[in-house]
């Protein structure tokens, strides 16, 4: 794959990227994570088998990356707590963890979409935010259409509060 | 009401989605007669799922742009890895060539800066709130510091974790060097084609590492930076 063709087939997928890093990383780093993600997909270029899926191929880095940054906002998180330790009150905003533009997803929302599977979140954040078909979010996370259709519908129930008959709890 | 059929789910979910037809529609407006506390959920998810696609509303209308806006997006959409230095940054009106970054292997997807600093108070201003560290320039007549979101150099993405990075770049009437600003409980050094001939000149200012990238002996933009 050219550079030109990634350019292409990036800006194409760009959206559901956003989205899938949303899922992982939150919603304020998301842009950030596909960024990166494109720096580490340009320097694999060479690993791309042509005529395979590329968005799939590219939402792989990007879950990669946004552990990666997962991770890195976890110890910075700490160490900020550790440091607020030794200067209580310290409320200046470079001492905050990093926010991005500013949006996040609200208190109310966070804890809906960390309640639901990395897989959950990811299909219905591809079908909400993007109004996505079952087989374009199929194709995206690399799952059958089926998975995915069956995800949304389990990722709305637990938002909505609510099990399956017979089952307290639905998985 | 804990329980949800998955019939009576079916329907709410395919009412989330506004495909509903007027007979599901019809059942779906039953079954919350039924249950007011069903509607009550429906509804809630209804708000929750407006609230999700307003906070990824960027990237939802980025989806739905035409053809051409695609393609003007893909022309502002800048990926190379280290090639030439040269190209000319001359003017500071917010449109930067395209050939200005595929020097840098550097990455942007929003063509528009988030940040200009072409005052010392603008730049201390950016420091002290990005950097919680009060960094001062006394660039008057000299470069411009321009600054956006969502860019990335091509050394951070194994350096992800830990690393804050804002990149400025410093718009000079001649060479342009590129003066990177990042907090790090890490100090990676940026990675550079060695055969671009660019040279890479650190300093720190407190809890702000400073690289600066360009193509002459001596740091240009770095000698004008001090901590406040």
């Amino acid at each position: 794959m050219s550079v030109a063709e990634f350019e292409s087939a990036f800006t194409s997928s760009y959206s559901s990227l956003v989205v899938l890093a949303a899922a992982s990383a939150g919603r304020s780093d998301a842009e950030d994570v596909v960024s990166e993600a494109a720096v580490v997909a340009l320097k694999k270029l060479d690993s791309f088998e042509a005529g395979s899926n590329f968005g799939a191929w590219m939402a792989t880095i990007v879950r990669y990356v946004a552990s990666n940054t997962t991770r890195g906002e976890r110890r910075r998180r700490q160490r900020i707590r550790r440091f607020a330790l030794l200067r209580p009150g310290m409320t200046r905003a470079g001492a905050s963890p990093p926010t991005g533009d500013g949006r996040e997803f609200s208190r109310e929302i966070q804890p809906m979409l960390d309640q639901l599977s990395p897989a959950q979140r990811e299909c219905l954040l591809l079908r909400v935010a993007l109004s996505h078909s079952y087989e374009e979010i199929a194709s995206i996370t690399g799952i059958s259409p089926a998975t995915a259709r069956s995800h949304v519908l389990r990722a709305r129930r637990r938002v909505m509060g609510m099990s399956a008959p017979g089952r307290s709890h639905d998985e | 009401m804990n329980e949800i059929p998955d019939r009576v789910l079916e329907l709410v979910s395919k009412h989330l989605d506004g495909d509903c037809t007027p007979d599901e529609r019809a059942a779906l407006e039953r079954a919350m007669e039924e249950s007011p506390e069903l509607r009550t959920r429906v509804e809630r998810a209804a708000a929750a799922e407006r609230e999700i696609r307003a906070s990824l509303a960027p990237a939802g209308a980025h989806a739905k742009r035409s053809p051409g806006r695609q393609f003007a997006v893909a022309a502002m959409l800048v990926l190379a890895v280290c090639a030439a230095w040269w190209f000319g940054v001359r003017a500071n009106d917010g449109s930067v060539p395209v050939s200005a970054w595929e020097a840098h292997g550097l990455f942007v997807i929003d063509r528009e800066p988030q940040i200009v600093c072409d005052t010392p108070e603008k730049f201390l201003a950016y420091t002290t709130d990005k950097f919680d560290e009060r960094v001062t320039a006394d660039f008057d007549g000299g470069p411009v510091l321009v600054g956006w979101r969502g860019l990335g150099a091509s050394y951070g993405a194994g350096d992800a974790a830990g690393i804050e990075p804002r990149l400025l770049l410093a718009l000079t009437e001649g060479d342009t060097p590129v003066v990177v600003l990042f907090q790090s409980a890490r100090d990676p050094r940026p990675e550079l084609d060695p055969r671009s001939g660019l040279r890479m000149f650190k300093q720190q200012f407190g809890g702000v590492t400073a690289w600066e990238i360009t193509p002459e002996e001596n740091a240009v933009v770095l000698p004008l930076l001090s901590r406040g």
